[in-house]
Order: structure tokens, then sequence, then C-alpha cells
């Protein structure tokens, strides 16, 4: 299977294809770098765009910019080579991280603002907290009943995202488009693809004008 | 190439249109499709960045099919892809972009950023091959209002420009107290049509002798000031004569000092561009003004003055002409200088 994925959602973008992977280390430059990451790994992978069998974008959330930046240059590889496109959930990535066992809790929270996480919990890559956006005192309380009821050792428990320090956590670290490539080759597997025309992504969260004009604010 | 012809395509993005147009030899349009979202912000009363960023995102893909399939053209007789990198809003911009790297990249076209002011003058040249540098133009529309001297097709030079608002800001501005809506231009432009334009003496702002410079908001401030004053009066206001009197107030400052430009370089080719271009009443009085002065007039059909993808492939057009591309590493540019900034769109 030869799934270009692209991870674009966070503070450092990157791309992975089969055993390769490149991160770029310069913040936020999401939208200089990653189509020539993109041609880059192909490279490196000495493989070719057509030959793919998949793009696949983490679709958020996250950085609502860095979110469409991904989206719109996989739109733009996926059409003109004419290929389907994996929409991956951001936060449902982690589960699919390299070195977590089946016992561990992964839980990633991105700072969402205006007293928000955007969050779950993962455990043997299945949603025990299931990733959306939730105030941050909800989450909390919420993750500690999971641990507690569970009987989860806290050594086990595995943080990332840039929103671990709102509930006074360390982050082991956060967004990884190896991550992203290993849970698009699932959904590639199930079906679950889309076009360039119908991907779409999933900010978690509506506009702050719309949601003035439904009076949610 | 097709049959012969050189082919550019042309991306926009920058505010609330996505727009994606094919030109043949640089004036031909053979599609220019434009998705506007003016409906979308109307509600809001105005473009919201975050919200036009989303329907770009959505829209693009659909609006390159289109405009390929409307053209007749098959991607891989495309010869480059112009693309806005700036001046605009940020994340909308973005959208355009991103994709049109993507686009590029994956099919080997060249990549050419581009200004949106600079499309907005070439927009002229599609519809007039006579037109060449140089010449000055007046660039008009909700962002921007500059008089600027059109060197060579990749050089400009800044006469002057608005000092707070922009005329197209004024007009949504002046519609909203009219209670006319968004957006405004049209609205106020018809209106006016109505009423008597020497009705009010709206303050008019000439800034220093010799300059070039523009000042709208004080003239915008004098329309509500006079409504705050007649309501509290409770004298019935005359609508159209205000609508009438504001834009006589606006549109004189702007010609006068176009004129006086004119003059001044002893240019005798002026090209009218942006969006306020399709006002009737500038179009109307700049002809009269020209013909007196013996100045050619050069103004883009309606459907060329909003923004469109086939005045970015014009100026795309014009770009590779001069050899000039981008890498695919280009970046987006919000403030994007049209006078100093050009290299940094170029490889």
């Amino acid at each position: 299977m030869k799934i270009l994925a692209i991870e674009t959602t966070g503070h450092f973008a990157g791309v992975a294809l089969g055993a390769e992977k490149i991160k770029n280390d310069t913040d936020y430059s999401h939208l200089q770098e990653i189509v020539p990451m993109c041609m880059e790994i192909l490279s490196k992978a000495g493989q070719s765009g057509p030959e793919l069998d998949a793009i696949a974008v983490s679709r958020g959330p996250g950085s609502f910019t860095g979110i469409r930046i991904g989206m719109a240059s996989a739109k733009g590889l996926a059409q003109i080579w004419d290929k389907p496109i994996v929409c991956v959930p951001t936060l449902d990535s982690f589960a699919y991280r390299k070195g977590i066992n089946e016992t561990d809790l992964v839980v990633p929270i991105f700072d969402a603002r205006r007293s928000q996480v955007y969050a779950g919990a993962f455990m043997n890559k299945k949603p025990l907290i299931p990733g959306a956006a939730y105030d941050i005192e909800k989450f909390k309380e919420m993750l500690e009943a999971l641990i507690r009821e569970n009987n989860i050792s806290e050594s086990d428990v595995h943080y990332f995202g840039d929103g671990c320090s709102l509930i006074d956590k360390a982050a082991e670290g956060a967004q990884e488009a190896d991550q992203v490539l290993a849970l698009a080759e699932e959904m590639f597997k199930n079906g679950q693809t889309e076009s360039c025309y119908s991907a779409e992504p999933e900010y978690m969260r509506l506009a702050e004008a719309e949601r003035k004009l439904k009076g949610l604010e | 190439m097709k049959d012969n012809r050189h082919i550019t395509m042309g991306i926009e993005s920058s505010c609330d249109e996505t727009a994606i147009a094919i030109l043949a030899d640089g004036r031909d349009i053979l599609s220019n499709v434009i998705s506007s979202q003016i409906e979308i912000h109307t509600v809001y009363g105005g473009v919201v960045p975050e919200i036009a960023s989303r329907h770009h995102l959505h829209n693009i893909p659909f609006v390159f099919d289109q405009a390929l399939e409307e053209a007749g053209v098959s991607l891989s007789e495309v010869d480059e892809i112009g693309v806005t990198a700036g001046p605009g809003l940020a994340g909308a911009i973005l959208m355009g972009t991103a994709y049109a790297k993507a686009v590029c990249a994956a099919s080997g076209i060249p990549l050419i950023g581009v200004h949106h002011i600079q499309s907005h003058i070439m927009a002229n040249l599609i519809e007039h091959p006579e037109l060449k540098p140089p010449f000055i133009s007046l660039v008009v529309s909700g962002g921007h209002t500059h008089l600027i001297e059109v060197k060579g097709y990749n050089e400009f030079r800044i006469l002057g420009c608005t000092r707070d608002d922009a005329v197209g800001e004024a007009y949504d501005k002046v519609a909203r107290v009219l209670g006319l809506g968004y957006p405004g231009g049209p609205k106020v432009d018809k209106l006016a049509k109505e009423g008597n334009p020497f009705a009010i003496e709206f303050k008019r702002v000439y800034l220093e002798k010799d300059s070039f410079d523009f000042s709208l908001s004080g003239t915008k401030t004098a329309v509500i000031n006079y409504l705050h004053k007649e309501e509290q009066a409770g004298k019935e206001v005359n609508r159209a004569d205000v609508a009438a009197s504001f834009q006589e107030a606006v549109m004189e400052v702007i010609i006068d000092k176009t004129m006086d430009a004119a003059k001044m370089l002893k240019c005798s080719e002026l090209a009218v561009a942006g969006g306020v271009a399709s006002n009737s009443f500038l179009r109307d009085k700049l002809k009269a003004r020209c013909d007196k002065a013996g100045v050619k007039l050069y103004i883009p059909s309606p459907i060329l003055c909003t923004d469109n993808g086939a005045m970015v492939a014009s100026a795309a057009y014009q770009k590779a002409k001069l050899g000039l591309k981008s890498d695919l590493h280009l970046d987006v540019y919000p403030g994007l200088s049209i006078e100093s900034g050009l290299s940094k769109l170029d490889a």
C-alpha cells in the first residue's frame, strides 16, 4: 500500500510514505514547505505521485489555517494524480503512534483556547473518550474518572499535544505524520476514502462570526 | 500550448471570490469561472475571513474543473499557472496558493505568484491589446485606493494611496448607515442615480498640495454626522440625495487627483482597475474629464473589474514573457507592496 500522509495541524509540518518520514523543523512554515516536502519524500522513497494508492491528510482538529493548508495541498495532489483522499481524524491518529502498547492510555490534548481543549483518550486503538472539543475542567474530570475506574497506572498514560499543560501534564510529543499514515492505512483498507471534492476538514468549531450569529457567545 | 496558442491559468482567492480562468495568448478568455460567496457573507454585513477561507477550500477543486471544461483545455495544455499570493486576506490567499502549488507540483506546470493589484491593472490588457506601459492606473476597490505609475509589466511606482478607508470600504459604511446593506458600492451607485449630487455639500479632503494620497474617512464621517443631525432635528432625509452627494464628493477628489497625476507625468493613457471601476458614476465622470484633457481612458468590462481569474492569468502571462516564475516554496504576503515587494514572489 502506497499512501502519502500529510500532517499540518500542529506547529511542525510533516509527511510520511512507507518507512520514510520528513518533519519540518521551522514553526508554522506549512505553506512554504509542505508541497516541496511531498515531492521530496516521493523521490526519497523512489516513488512517483501517479503510483500512489491514496493521499492521506490529517483533517483536524488543530490550527484552522494549518488544517486548511494540508487539506488544500492534498486536494490539489489528489485531483491531478486522480487519487482518493483518506481524511484522518487527528486526535485518533495518536492511538496509532509508534511505541504505544495495547494497555497504554493515549491522551492527545490540543489547546483550543476559550477554556477548551480538543482532546480524547484511546486504548488499544479504541476511543474511551471520543476525540472532541471539551471544556478543560470537564475533560479533566472525565479523564480522572476513566483512569480511576479502569485502574490504569499513571505510568501507562501517555500525554501528547500542546494542551497538556492545561491539565498540568507534560507532553511526550505532538502530531506526527507517521501516525497519520498508520491510521490512514487501516482506513484505506476499510474503504474509508473521499475524493478531492468530498474531503472536508474537521475543525470541531464554528467560525467565531457563526457562533455569534447563532447566539452561541 | 493548444492549437499553437499559449495557455495560462489564473487562480484568485484573495477575498470572497474563488475564481479560476483560462486565457489563450494572454488575451482571449477561454473561461472565467467566478464562485462568489457574497450571499454567505451578507448576513454578517461584510466578508468574514475565516468563513471565506473555509469556503475557498471547498469550492476550489470544482471551480478548477469547470474552468478547464468551459475552456475546452486539458491540464497538459496549460503552460503556466498564475496565483494571487498577496495582498489580501491571509487565510483566503493561502487557499489559492496552497492548492496552486500542489497542482503545479503534481503536473510539472510552472507556478507564477502574482500581486493582486498588478492583476487588476493587467485586466485592462485583456480587452485592449494596444495598451502598453508606461501608463497610469487608478485602482479602486473594497480594499485599495491607489494611483500607480505602470512603468513596465512588472514594475510599478505608487504615486499615492489612501491613508484611511479604501473607496469601496467608505461606500460599504455609507450603505450601512443608509440602510442599504452589503455590498454597498453598487447599491449606493444605484440609489444615487435618483438623487441630486449637489443637494448636500459633504467635506472633500485634498490633503497637502501636490499629494496624490487620499483620505476618504472624513467624507464618510460627514455623511454619518449629517444623518445624525437630521435625525435629531426630526427631519426626513432624502436618502437618494445623500447617496448622490456622497458619491459626488468622494469621486470628485479621486478624479481631480487622477487627472493631476496624468498631467504631472504627461501621461496620455489612464487605466482604471478594481471592483469600484464598475461604478457608473466614476466611469461617466472620468470619461468626460479624460476626453476634455485628451487622455485615453481604459476601463475593463465589469466582469473583469471584480476579482477574477482572468486578470491573474493576464498578469501571469506577462510575467512569463519576462521569464519570471515562482518556486514551490512560494509564500503568501497579505500586505505585499506593488512597488517594492514583487521580487519576493519570484524564484
